[in-house]
């Protein structure tokens, strides 16, 4: 297993208050292999996005678990040390791209500059692997290309930059967090393909970070449900599609395809991380909940419920009956 | 060949055909001047639209292809540099200052952004009443007694009347800001992006409102957006817009069913669907743009399209493209529309 989530668990402290934004998340991406994460907003996917590299902000902390990249804890190492990983082993695409980019310094120089520092390749060299890479994600005449500023180019051209970026030193795992959500639809499935393109060419694992499920249903090979903090589902992505054993996958695929009702949609905002409820977190927001399954008392355990795929809900089989009228 | 002027079609919702259109632009093109420069942006170009009461034209196009400048344009906010535009069978293209404040009564406009479009510091109550004030000659009483009904119509709780619009999520903000739109009680609005700032389930709530509110007062709804899939559930016609102009116009179901410009084609098929069993390769997509989108200062003479378009010939890139009348309520701006072939249909 290369890349490996054990029980992690991060928290965002304030001065009085602590909440609860990733809760003993475990999972797994093997080599090679495209892995989506999905759930609503506020379900904790980016929080869950930067603990992955090491990035949680000033007033968050890893309190719990592990994240080994190979065999090697990056929850443990220093910031020092996390530097060798990140845009090394571990690449980084964020929702809008010019923020990732620095405005004052041609998009080419940035590239090599990251190759450069990781590999201690020339200059000329390092230019020829950044001229490579903006080649592989789609970008004509790259050398023409490289000499250009962030704001010189379009939004999808600057996001193909990122991934660039992301992708040139050839890293293990690549981690895109809606990396496409602000693109208009023909750019979003172009760059879609360039990155898919790009991390099978290097070799890498992609993780696809997204509320949006057909992102996932043409790109995902296997995806984890989030919801408050906590993975809820998992399957490979034709069995979570056929039949959605969580309330939280049927709310979101409901929510998603044409011409469906609200009839299984989670109600209200998201959990308050600062107040979880006894029970199932979701109680309050599920219209399966139920009283003598023991939603308001019994937090669920992830359970199996078919080939790779586990659910923590204590009304599964109910959900996957139900939601059948949906996927048909 | 001057184009013929394109219809939106017969009416459908319950109207007798001999009604004139709430709206009907003609031609309408708009050109920016560039500072320093003598070039110019092609912001829209030929554009033409009917709109009947109780109908929703979609507007549809990538970011930059000219749909906010019709928008715009239509409710003379800015001035068109040619081509006509007709509320209710008044031409209103050369509507002076004094003509345009009373003229706006009956056209309004429902920005993206709600939390933009309303004054921060101002409390949300004073700000629908103030289109009161400029549009009802009613006291100042009777405007307090009708701002809380037209909360009321929206489904907002009338005490939000009293908050300043910081204080509220931005579902209920859009819903006030559909509220002051409603005040001088408009027969068309635009509705710019009016929910892609919104969670989705503010967005379902904001959109069975204002189908509610057409139904029930028979407004005509110009409602542009980037959305495909959420025009689709919303509007009864639509327009694909390219580089400022309508490549493609007609009923919904036509359009997505049986596209027939390449662009729109290209348009749907890089939809993603939420379904692994439609999962389809780059090669699968077929349709698929190659290239980047020309520059509006320097348009090719020919098809906008000829330059990514897989079935381009030379005409394409020689004559400029005039819309083409496929049938009662079509429009394509594409010489090759009848000999396309079909596009691969994706399963049900």
């Amino acid at each position: 297993m290369l890349f490996e989530v054990s029980d992690l668990c991060v928290e965002y402290r304030s001065l009085d208050e602590i909440s609860r934004a990733v809760n003993g998340v475990s999972l797994w991406v093997a080599s090679g292999e495209v892995v989506g994460i999905v759930g609503e907003s506020g379900c904790g996917k980016s929080t869950l996005a930067l603990a992955l590299l090491g990035l949680t902000r000033r007033n968050a902390r890893i309190t719990a678990g592990s994240v080994r990249l190979a065999g090697t804890d990056l929850t443990s190492q220093t910031d020092k040390q996390l530097r060798q990983f990140r845009g090394r082993r571990i690449g980084l695409i964020t929702q809008n791209a010019r923020s990732s980019l620095n405005p004052t310094v041609r998009i080419g120089k940035q590239i090599a500059t990251v190759y450069a520092t990781h590999t201690g390749a020339s200059r000329a060299d390092a230019k020829k692997a950044a001229i490579a890479a903006l080649r592989l994600v789609g970008i004509n005449d790259p050398e023409r290309r490289y000499e250009a500023y962030p704001h010189e180019l379009s939004g999808g051209m600057a996001q193909r930059a990122v991934i660039a970026m992301a992708t040139v030193c050839r890293p293990d795992v690549v981690v895109a967090d809606e990396a496409t959500s602000r693109l208009d639809v023909t750019i979003q499935a172009q760059i879609l393909d360039d990155l898919q393109h790009a991390v099978q060419e290097v070799g890498s694992s992609l993780v696809l970070i997204t509320q949006d499920l057909g992102v996932i249903a043409n790109y995902a090979d296997r995806l984890y449900v989030m919801n408050a903090g906590e993975i809820v589902e998992t399957a490979p992505t034709a069995r979570l599609f056929e039949a959605p054993g969580h309330p939280a996958s049927v709310s979101l695929l409901e929510s998603q395809l044409e011409e469906s009702g609200a009839e299984f949609r989670l109600r209200g905002l998201p959990v308050d991380g600062r107040n979880l409820p006894e029970g199932c977190w979701l109680q309050a927001r599920c219209p399966f909940a139920d009283d003598k399954a023991g939603c308001r008392t019994v937090h669920p355990e992830l359970s199996r419920a078919g080939e790779e795929h586990q659910v923590r809900c204590h009304r599964t089989s109910v959900v996957i009956g139900r939601a059948a009228e949906l996927t048909r | 060949m001057t184009a013929s002027p394109p219809a939106a079609g017969p009416p459908t919702k319950g109207n007798p055909t001999s009604q004139a259109p709430v709206l009907e632009v003609r031609n309408l093109s708009k050109q920016f001047a560039i500072r320093n420069s003598r070039k110019l942006v092609h912001a829209c170009d030929d554009v033409s639209l009917t709109l009947y009461r109780g109908q929703t034209l979609g507007l549809i196009g990538e970011s930059g292809s000219g749909k906010t400048t019709v928008g715009r344009c239509v409710l003379r906010l800015i001035d068109p540099t040619s081509g006509s535009i007709s509320l209710d069978s008044q031409d209103i293209t050369k509507a002076g200052k004094k003509e345009l404040q009373r003229l706006r009564r009956h056209m309004q406009i429902v920005f993206q952004e709600p939390a933009e479009s309303f004054n921060p510091v101002l409390t949300v109550g004073s700000q629908i009443e103030l289109s009161l004030k400029v549009f009802s000659g009613l006291s100042q009483a009777a405007r307090r007694r009708r701002v809380n009904d037209l909360l009321d119509r929206v489904g907002v709780p009338s005490v939000a009347a009293g908050l300043l619009p910081g204080a509220l999520p931005a579902g209920v903000l859009q819903k006030c800001s559909i509220a002051r739109a409603l005040a001088s009680e408009p027969r068309l609005l635009v509705l710019d992006e009016p929910t892609s700032a919104l969670a989705p389930e503010a967005e379902a709530d904001v959109l069975g409102l204002l189908s509610k509110l057409q139904q029930d007062d028979g407004l005509a709804y110009l409602f542009i957006s980037h959305d495909l899939s959420l025009v689709r559930s919303f509007c009864d016609f639509v327009a694909v817009m390219y580089l400022g102009q309508i490549v493609e116009l007609g009923q919904k179901a036509d359009v997505y069913t049986s596209p027939r410009h390449p662009y729109t084609q290209a348009l749907l098929a890089a939809v993603l669907h939420p379904d692994p069993r439609q999962r389809l390769t780059r090669q699968g997509r077929g349709a698929e743009l190659t290239g980047e989108i020309p520059s509006p200062i320097d348009l090719p003479t020919g098809c906008y399209l000829a330059s990514r378009c897989k079935y381009v010939t030379g005409r394409c890139t020689a004559e400029r493209q005039e819309l083409i009348q496929i049938d009662a309520s079509t429009v394509v701006r594409c010489w090759r529309a009848g000999d396309l072939p079909a596009t691969e249909k994706r399963p049900e």
